[in-house]
């Protein structure tokens, strides 16, 4: 049985999810019960221990932190609060596993890195594991990273520091499955852990992705000089949160880079890269439904009907692991225009496989649906002229449109479908 | 239990085999791979269901995913959901792997004839002549099993001695119009004395025209691709469902045999069951393989442990090609039958004998089969083919097995390998047929449009056979005239393994007819 605290939190849930899908006892410590099949026992950070609040558990993972922290959080609160969880876990034989923060040093900029310092050194001292993870991304909108989401969602404008902080992303899942491993691996030292990405993405990257995967929009970057931030911040006058704000952003930008690819060889960790992460599986579903309308409503030469649409995307779910297409906006906003990147010729090359295969599917979804059954038989023969002289009108068009495509293919290769798996190997 | 014989397979080699033991009075043991497990075949007409029926996909396209996974396959049957159960496992449970060769088989109860495209004929003295026996001997084989299975297509027309099976057959179906106009255009060639180079005929099909049994007669429902729901087409497995009342019958499903074992009482098998259940211990003194050539070659090797001595398998390469009529373009389609309708035969361009070419029209064929091959955009390719559909006929070109050189071999590990081949001349005689065909409808006013003639990959066809052929000298590796295989004595081979070799007509025929020959002598020596 594994005790978590926080187990309502952002990475808490994600723990609790982890926990259970290994078939792994919980026991949610938080002070509100946790919704989850978690056994829930109250616990609040400011308070001693319930006894009996680890009864039969092996291990502790402890993520409850003061999150509505000001300037200057309770240092001594925190510290506290980590004596009696070592004190009881103690007495339980049980593993204590401390997530701490990438700002944890001795002479950290903040009050909060300075704490989570002491934090570490005590979880140490009792022979506990201490985890610091990167940048928490993925999953529920929650924690900082749900900040991160509300924010994108309404704005268009990312700050963009100068000089641009630097971030090491790590799923939520990733890191539950690394928190689990220190509590339950057999053969896991007490010592630091750092899970994390090991090579960094400057911050505006990390929120441009965010703003593109999860919500297929492209964001502006606005210089934000932190240096002049910092400066007026320490203008006398200024509210206290507004000073520890510009604090902390101090110290993101200063922050130097983990080392965490033997941390994540120790635990057996392979972290998932930021693109997958972010695509959570609601957003994907869009992606493709939007993928179904661009590719069906092209070979119908109209709207999609709704039956071939939800087919298309059945078949991708079962057959090709979800994996979306990269359509251009102009195809999203235009289908027609895929005639421009659908030429036979590249074809022939060999480009664009996954655009080939998915252009048959949508065929097989419109064919076999009744609202465009009209674009696959000939309902009535006597309107044969008409069809015939259509029919004359489009193969023109399409000799115009092969030329153009001819012409400027090289143009139109950037445009060219493709998945997204296909794109990182490029 | 003890069984006087033993047959491996319940497809149309093995029913044929099984009727004259059982009439004989002989118990007999019937054992398949399984697979009963097939969806319902649609009901209805093909084009009025298309335009209305709203679950269309689950027998287009399959609630697996059927038709989409199998998109690489290259007949269009590997893609249809009625058939899955029929293909499905082959290679893997018998241990096959192929290169340069499309390996297709059966494990399922039927066989391959539950996909058959039905074409029947009966080899001419030419075509027999490599056969050990005398080319009357197939006669009762084949009046008794064309009687049973039933057949259409009896025509006044060229083809009519090539087939040589009218005598058993019942008048064909209305002629769709687009074959229908080749074929009336053929006549008044003929009529002036012109020989166009190629010779035309109603297509003599497995196929009932009228009610006949639990069977009935085809109503035109244009479903034939996806399942015939009124058993108007041939499939062994009607055979096997009247085999199955007869006392002295036992049918054992869902097992796959590995090999054949002899002891002093007899012969028995090792297998395997699919749903992993435990075979029963049986022992007959005779068994018959017909479990297909590549099966059947598999089991041969294995009881013989017959290791890297590779076996020669035939196979009809085939091409395939597109007919447009153009006056036809853009008209309405109605229902029809999407079995053969026509034949064309060519003779003088392959030196191994005659090429066959069953020809049927495109319009209850899904789209998807014939846009992706389009040069052009897939827009444009729908409109094209929304307009040339209904002006389209499809043909599919056999041409003689001895063109293809693929072997089966049994390698240390158990496993069966299979190498695909061609001899140096079936490039250019494909050229060869290319240009024939394309002169002489040319005349009758069809066209076969740009890259609208394409080569088959071997093995393609799923026309096998050869593997274990019958001969006079009795030499190890053959199997006797009577089908008793040299090496193993009281096996007996009745499917087209043991032809000696493999015409480009349509085989299946003269193969029952020879599992019937083989069964009746059987059946006089055991009781």
């Amino acid at each position: 049985m594994v005790a978590v605290t926080g187990a309502t939190g952002y990475i808490g849930r994600a723990v609790v999810d982890q926990l259970v899908r290994d078939g792994v006892a919980v026991v949610a410590l938080s002070r509100r019960p946790s919704s989850t099949s978690a056994d829930w026992r109250r616990y609040d950070l400011g308070e001693p221990l319930d006894s009996g609040a680890l009864a039969g558990v092996t291990a502790v993972i402890h993520l409850a932190a003061e999150t509505d922290r000001g300037p200057s959080p309770d240092v001594q609160r925190e510290v506290t609060a980590l004596e009696r969880l070592i004190e009881a876990s103690r007495a339980q034989n049980a593993r204590l596993v401390f997530v701490s923060s990438q700002t944890a040093q001795a002479n950290a900029a903040t009050d909060y890195g300075r704490a989570k310092w002491q934090c570490e050194l005590a979880t140490l001292q009792a022979a506990g594991c201490v985890v610091r993870p990167g940048q928490v991304y993925g999953g529920r909108e929650m924690g900082l990273f749900g900040t991160f989401c509300r924010f994108l969602r309404i704005s268009r404008v990312i700050p963009r520091f100068v000089p641009d902080p630097e971030v090491q992303p790590v799923h939520v899942d990733d890191l539950a499955r690394g928190l689990v491993a220190c509590a339950l691996g057999p053969d896991v030292s007490s010592a630091i852990y750092q899970i994390a990405a090991p090579t960094p993405v400057a911050f505006s990257t990390f929120l441009r992705s965010i703003a593109d995967v999860r919500f297929g929009r492209a964001v502006v970057g606005a210089p934000f000089p932190i240096g002049i931030i910092v400066g007026l911040a320490k203008l006398p006058g200024l509210p206290l949160s507004i000073k520890g704000a510009a604090q902390r952003l101090d110290s993101l930008a200063h922050l130097p880079p983990m080392q965490t690819t033997d941390s994540l060889a120790e635990l057996q960790l392979q972290l998932r890269p930021l693109k997958d992460g972010l695509s959570r599986s609601g957003s994907g579903r869009r992606q493709l439904i939007q993928e179904a309308r661009t590719m069906i409503g092209y070979l119908v030469r109209g709207a999609a009907s709704q039956d071939s649409v939800k087919r298309y995307v059945r078949v991708i779910e079962a057959l090709y692991e979800k994996q979306p297409l990269v359509l251009a906006k102009v195809f999203r906003r235009w289908p027609s225009l895929l005639v421009l990147v659908d030429q036979p010729l590249a074809r022939r090359a060999g480009a664009g496989a996954d655009f080939g295969k998915r252009l048959d599917l949508a065929t097989v979804c419109a064919e076999t649906s009744i609202a465009d059954v009209g674009r696959f038989l000939v309902a009535d023969g006597s309107h044969r002229a008409l069809g015939i002289l259509a029919l004359g009108w489009r193969l023109g068009l399409e000799v115009i449109c092969q030329a153009f495509g001819l012409v400027a293919s090289a143009a139109f290769h950037r445009l060219r479908p493709h998945l997204q798996s296909e794109q990182r190997n490029a | 239990m003890t069984f006087d014989v033993i047959i491996v397979g319940t497809g149309p080699a093995g029913v044929s085999a099984a009727f004259p033991l059982l009439d004989a009075g002989l118990k007999v043991l019937m054992v398949d791979a399984g697979g009963d497990d097939a969806p319902k075949p649609p009901a209805g007409e093909y084009l009025s269901m298309r335009k209305n029926d709203r679950a269309q996909w689950d027998w287009l396209v399959g609630s697996n995913h059927d038709a989409i996974r199998f998109s690489d396959a290259t007949s269009p049957k590997l893609r249809v959901p009625n058939l899955a159960p029929t293909f499905t496992g082959f290679n893997e449970l018998n241990g096959i792997t192929a290169q340069g060769f499309t390996s297709i088989g059966s494990l399922a109860s039927g066989g391959l004839s539950n996909a058959w495209g039905s074409g029947v004929a009966r080899f001419d003295a030419d075509e027999l002549a490599d056969f050990p026996i005398l080319p009357g001997d197939l006669d009762v084989g084949y009046a008794a099993v064309a009687r049973r299975i039933g057949i259409s297509g009896r025509s006044d027309d060229d083809l009519r001695n090539y087939f040589g099976v009218d005598d058993f057959a019942d008048e064909p179906l209305a002629i769709d119009s687009n074959c229908g106009r080749l074929l009336e255009r053929y006549r008044r060639q003929r009529l002036r004395g012109t020989d166009i180079g190629v010779r035309i005929g109603r297509a003599r099909l497995a196929l009932l025209t009228q009610d006949r049994d639990d069977r009935l007669g085809c109503d035109l429902s244009g479903l034939c691709l996806w399942g015939c729901d009124r058993r108007a087409i041939y499939s062994a497995r009607y055979d096997l469902d009247k085999l199955k009342r007869h006392p002295n019958l036992t049918h054992r499903t869902g097992v796959v045999v590995d090999r054949l074992i002899r002891n002093e009482a007899g012969w028995t098998f090792r297998a395997s069951d699919r749903a992993g259940a435990s075979v029963p211990e049986v022992i007959a003194r005779t068994v018959i393989l017909a479990a297909g050539t590549i099966a059947t070659s598999s089991i041969a090797l294995r009881s013989q442990n017959r290791v890297n001595q590779p076996l020669r398998l035939l196979s009809n390469p085939t091409a395939a090609f597109v007919l447009v009529l153009p006056e036809q373009l853009g008209q309405t389609v109605g229902p029809g039958q999407s079995m053969g309708q026509l034949v064309t035969s060519i003779d003088g361009v392959s030196e191994f004998g005659n090429i066959y070419c069953g020809m049927f029209p495109a319009a209850y064929i899904p789209a998807r089969e014939f846009v992706a091959r389009f040069p052009l955009s897939r827009a444009t390719a729908l409109d094209l083919w929304r307009m040339l559909m209904p002006a389209t006929v499809v043909a599919n070109c056999f041409l003689p097995g001895a063109h293809s050189d693929h072997t089966l071999t049994l390698r240390p590990d158990g496993k069966i390998a299979i190498r695909g081949g061609h001899g140096p001349t079936l490039a250019p005689t494909i050229q060869a047929l290319k240009r024939r065909l394309a002169k002489a409808f040319r005349k009758l006013g069809a066209f076969i449009p740009p890259g609208g003639f394409i080569t088959g990959s071997p093995g393609s066809d799923i026309h096998y056979a050869g593997t274990l052929p019958m001969g006079h000298d009795g030499c190890s590796g053959m199997t006797r005239p009577n089908g008793e295989m040299v090496d193993l004595p009281g096996v007996y081979v009745a499917d087209a393994a043991c032809l000696p070799n493999l015409p480009a007509k349509p085989h299946t025929l003269t193969m029952m007819a020879n599992a019937h020959r083989l069964a009746s002598g059987l059946a006089q020596r055991l009781s």
